[in-house]
């Protein structure tokens, strides 16, 4: 597959609202951003419910390593995954956003230390991920954008599923 | 499958549901015209609709059945034994077809031809049928009703179009038919019919899943009552306001709650069948007396009891009830009874199979039990009766003598009970030999709401669910090194003599905390109680019991085992609910046969003696107790808003005035300092009665247990005084408070505010 068209498929799942074509090699998605440790993160924001700010997740005792925990989200209980954890780094004190996304097994809970804000990105400047990349951030990794001076990487709502998270472990 | 097809097989299986009771009870009054006119409807129905979609095998088979039906119905033919045992076939056979369309959307090609002849054959016997009929009576009411058809014949016309009253006009003369065949039965069935049809005009289908998500909703409306109730306990002006949030949030989850509902008769009903079946298989005569109901159950629950259920029934029939010979040689009816009955106690229904059998054997329960090695013979040497007929619910146990296809196969009341623990409930066992055995199953009413008490460990949350916690000890830390025992690493506590297995709820979440955790701090053990294990979970905190509502986890953290759910307590906090199962199956505790059943005895036998809970409190340098049941509730005020009429100290809260009894002068002596600003007093206010009165006490010091003291000499209880923690407490005496002067000239507060 062709850097070109993983971008315009990426982008093609969002709505009339989130894409304009400019010309027929060129596709923009709205991405929210995300700034971890040193990395900007990205999700694309079709997948997002909501986001749920200033957030303490109650932790599970003996639950898979990336599960954050839970938090109460419209009277369900909402199993979290840590970003952090997933990337293996120390977990933050503070409280936590969390972006509540969708998936195929119903919702889940991404907490990350703060959103930023909503940047529009073009399939132009898309990259798939390196081939020097660790096995481990290959899986939960959909890419990069090349904005001015750094990277934000993709994240794929599909690959940060608990339940295929916890599968895979 | 077009929604066509889904709605004409609902209705379908609901109508043969119908028509299954009704075939039952038309064997015990085969005359009756009511009940016929139901089966043909069924049938009928069934047989218009499947012409319409075109399917041709059930046409054919539902055509023939209501042919014999239309006979039936008509007063030509007679409902014998055998034309009903011909009906049940074909209600079995329409059933089959109906499940393969379900299926595979066709009707597949099975034949049918031996059962369409069997009731060609069936209808051909009028003749028969005419001498079946002994008695004038029963040709007569053939004849009338034949004449008036389709009406109601005469003789049933009740003055209200409400149901006639059936057994009124059912002859006895079918008894004798009825004699003749192997096994006779009697559903007795007390719920008018009536009533059913005019229920099945006012009701709804509603999707279960609507229903699921509006409980969860109401259960939300719960959590978030209980939070603004504790956020407004400060604002006067909200009181009011959350008060009536307060009410119609409880009638909301009442009456959804309800709407999950539904009666146990909807698994009763198929017991007349299964009867039928059993007893000519194992050629037994027994009468099914059923009872309550009407009781109501919630539908998960009501399908989760459904198997456990069948099989009590199934063993009670093949093990309790023996047959009419051996029967008759111990001098009882050479019939047999099996009652199932359903009633409400508090907040469980209990559902009770009891059955006039055999009983059973303990000496057979013992020897077998040794045989199949589940125990050990000295151990069992030492058991007590009670605590032998527990030994059947242990797994691959059954007395069977030989295996019948009915039961027998060493699964039996394993799983009634780990199905009916599965669901919150629980099984109890009663026996007498040669009386006959009863089968307890105490199920909770609803599964989505369940009272549990709140543990804390590491500074976290988890709830305990009720259902299992048999007691709670307090072991203080510097009680720690004798109380726990360590036998090579495992915890025991020495509970009234016996050693319970412990297990530390932090040591297992935490996986691997050092040995003896938890040493320099308050621990608590829950004494837990399931599936026949009995352990101790070791944790650091207890908040109070609360009402949870069950949240499910994903499958990711439902993997883990541990936790059922997770719940929203009314601190706004999340806590997980804990699996104590699960908790004893990690731990490796095994089934155990403690005494379980002595001690509760003995545990029923020390509470009598304790008698009561008590509120320790102080004044004046004294304690003093109160029964904690009547104790309402604890106040701490300032002392401006005591007042007095003459020299009785009152409070008004919210326009209601309570005396306040001052023994301890504390009210007096509060008064008189004046170097403290806004002085507040603490008042216990507590019920006698029908009035509340207050106490001031310097200060609430615990609850405790009281014992009765006997008065030397004379071994009577004594009045007023009771043993708390080894010290004679005075009991304060609610009724000696001085009742407030009310005259019907002035209204309480007015006077109270002249005098002021």
């Amino acid at each position: 597959m062709s850097q070109m068209e993983s971008g315009q498929k990426m982008a093609a799942a969002g709505g009339q609202l989130t894409v304009r074509r400019k010309d027929k090699s060129e596709t923009l998605a709205e991405v929210c951003s995300v700034q971890l440790a040193e990395t900007l993160f990205g999700v694309p924001i079709q997948h997002i419910l909501e986001i749920v700010g200033g957030a303490r997740p109650e932790p599970v005792p003996l639950a898979p390593e990336f599960v954050g925990g839970l938090v109460h989200y419209r009277g369900d209980v909402l199993t979290t995954v840590s970003l952090r954890r997933l990337l293996g780094l120390p977990e933050q004190e503070a409280a936590q956003d969390i972006l509540v996304l969708e998936s195929l097994q119903g919702c889940f809970g991404l907490l990350v230390d703060a959103v930023g804000e909503v940047l529009t990105v073009s399939s132009r400047d898309f990259e798939q991920n390196p081939s020097i990349l660790d096995e481990r951030r290959r899986v939960l990794f959909a890419g990069a954008y090349k904005l001015d001076g750094k990277l934000l990487v993709m994240l794929d709502p599909e690959r940060l599923d608990p339940m295929r998270l916890g599968a895979a472990a | 499958m077009d929604d066509l097809t889904r709605e004409f097989l609902i209705e379908s299986q609901e109508g043969l549901d119908r028509m299954e009771r009704c075939l039952t009870d038309l064997e015990e009054r085969p005359q009756d015209r009511e009940l016929l006119s139901d089966i043909f409807r069924s049938v009928h129905t069934i047989k218009g609709t499947t012409g319409f979609l075109g399917f041709k095998r059930l046409e054919k088979l539902a055509h023939t059945g209501e042919n014999l039906l239309g006979l039936l119905r008509d007063g030509k033919l007679v409902a014998t034994p055998p034309i009903i045992t011909g009906l049940l076939e074909l209600l079995d056979g329409l059933r089959a077809i109906l499940s393969i369309v379900e299926e595979t959307g066709g009707e597949g090609d099975g034949e049918d031809a031996a059962l369409i002849e069997q009731l060609k054959v069936l209808q051909e016997l009028p003749g028969e049928a005419e001498m079946a009929k002994p008695t004038v009576m029963a040709a007569e009411l053939a004849r009338q009703s034949s004449e008036v058809l389709p009406t109601v014949p005469e003789a049933t016309v009740a003055p209200a179009p409400a149901m006639p009253s059936v057994p009124a006009v059912v002859p006895t003369a079918p008894a004798a038919p009825l004699a003749a065949s192997p096994a006779s039965e009697t559903a007795e069935v007390q719920k008018p019919r009536a009533g059913a049809t005019a229920a099945s005009d006012s009701t709804l289908r509603v999707d279960v899943a609507l229903l699921n998500r509006m409980m969860n909703l109401v259960g939300e409306l719960v959590l978030t009552r209980n939070q603004i109730l504790q956020a407004t306990a400060q604002h006067e002006n909200l009181t009011l306001l959350s008060r009536r949030l307060d009410m119609v949030t409880a009638d909301l989850r009442e009456s959804v709650m309800k709407a999950r509902m539904q009666p146990v008769s909807n698994v009763f009903s198929k017991f007349p069948r299964i009867i039928r079946d059993l007893s000519q298989m194992l050629h037994r005569r027994v009468r099914l007396l059923m009872e309550g109901q009407e009781t109501e159950l919630d539908k998960s629950l009501l399908e989760a009891i459904k198997d456990p259920l069948t099989h009590a029934v199934r063993n009670s029939m093949d093990h309790g009830i023996e047959p009419p010979e051996v029967r008759q040689a111990a001098g009882k009816d050479p019939e047999g009874t099996l009652k199932l009955r359903a009633y409400q106690e508090s907040s469980h229904v209990i559902i009770e199979v009891s059955d006039d059998g055999a009983g059973i054997a303990v000496e057979k329960v013992q020897k077998k039990a040794i045989e199949r090695g589940l125990i050990t013979a000295e151990r069992a040497a030492q058991l007590s009766e009670r605590e032998l007929l527990q030994l059947i619910f242990l797994p691959g146990f059954s007395t069977a003598e030989a295996v019948t296809n009915v039961s027998g196969r060493g699964v039996g009341m394993d799983v009634v009970r780990t199905n009916v623990e599965k669901i919150g409930g629980k099984v109890e066992l009663d026996s007498k030999p040669g009386k006959g055995t009863t089968l307890r199953l105490r199920i909770p009413l609803t599964l989505a709401i369940v009272p549990a008490l709140i543990v804390k460990s590491h500074g976290q949350s988890f709830a305990l669910p009720q259902g299992a916690l048999s007691e709670l000890v307090h072991v203080p830390p510097e009680r720690y090194e004798q109380d726990i025992e360590w036998m090579e690493g495992a915890p025991l506590y020495r509970l009234r003599g016996n050693l319970l297995p412990l297990v530390f709820l932090e040591r297992m979440l935490l996986s691997g905390d050092g040995d003896k955790p938890g040493r320099d701090r308050d621990n608590f053990i829950a004494v837990l109680e399931v599936d026949g294990r009995r352990f101790g979970l070791v944790v650091d905190g207890l908040a109070d019991p609360e009402e949870i509502v069950v949240k499910p986890l994903s499958s990711v953290l439902k993997s883990i085992g541990l936790y059922t759910g997770a719940t929203v307590l009314g601190s706004g906090d999340l806590a997980l609910i804990l699996d104590p199962s699960s908790i004893a199956m990690r731990a490796g505790v095994q089934m155990s046969l403690q005494e379980e059943h002595g001690e509760m005895e003995q545990n029923s036998e020390m509470n009598a003696m304790r008698g009561a809970e008590y509120l320790v409190v102080e004044a004046a340098a004294r304690k003093a107790a109160v029964a904690l049941s009547d104790v309402l509730r604890i106040e701490r005020i300032p002392l401006s808003r005591v007042e007095y009429i003459g020299y009785r100290p009152v409070l008004n809260f919210e326009g209601q005035l309570l005396p306040v009894e001052d023994a301890g002068g504390i009210l007096r002596e509060a008064a008189e300092r004046t170097d403290v600003e806004e002085q507040q007093v603490t008042v216990v206010v507590c019920r006698d009665g029908n009035r509340h009165v207050g106490l001031a006490v310097h200060a609430v010091l615990d609850v405790a247990s009281g014992s009765q003291l006997m008065e030397a000499g004379t071994e009577r209880t004594a009045d007023g005084v009771t043993l708390l923690k080894e010290h004679v407490t005075s009991v304060v005496n609610l009724s000696g408070v001085e009742a407030l002067p009310v005259s019907a000239g002035y209204s309480t507060a007015g006077f109270a505010e002249d005098v002021q």
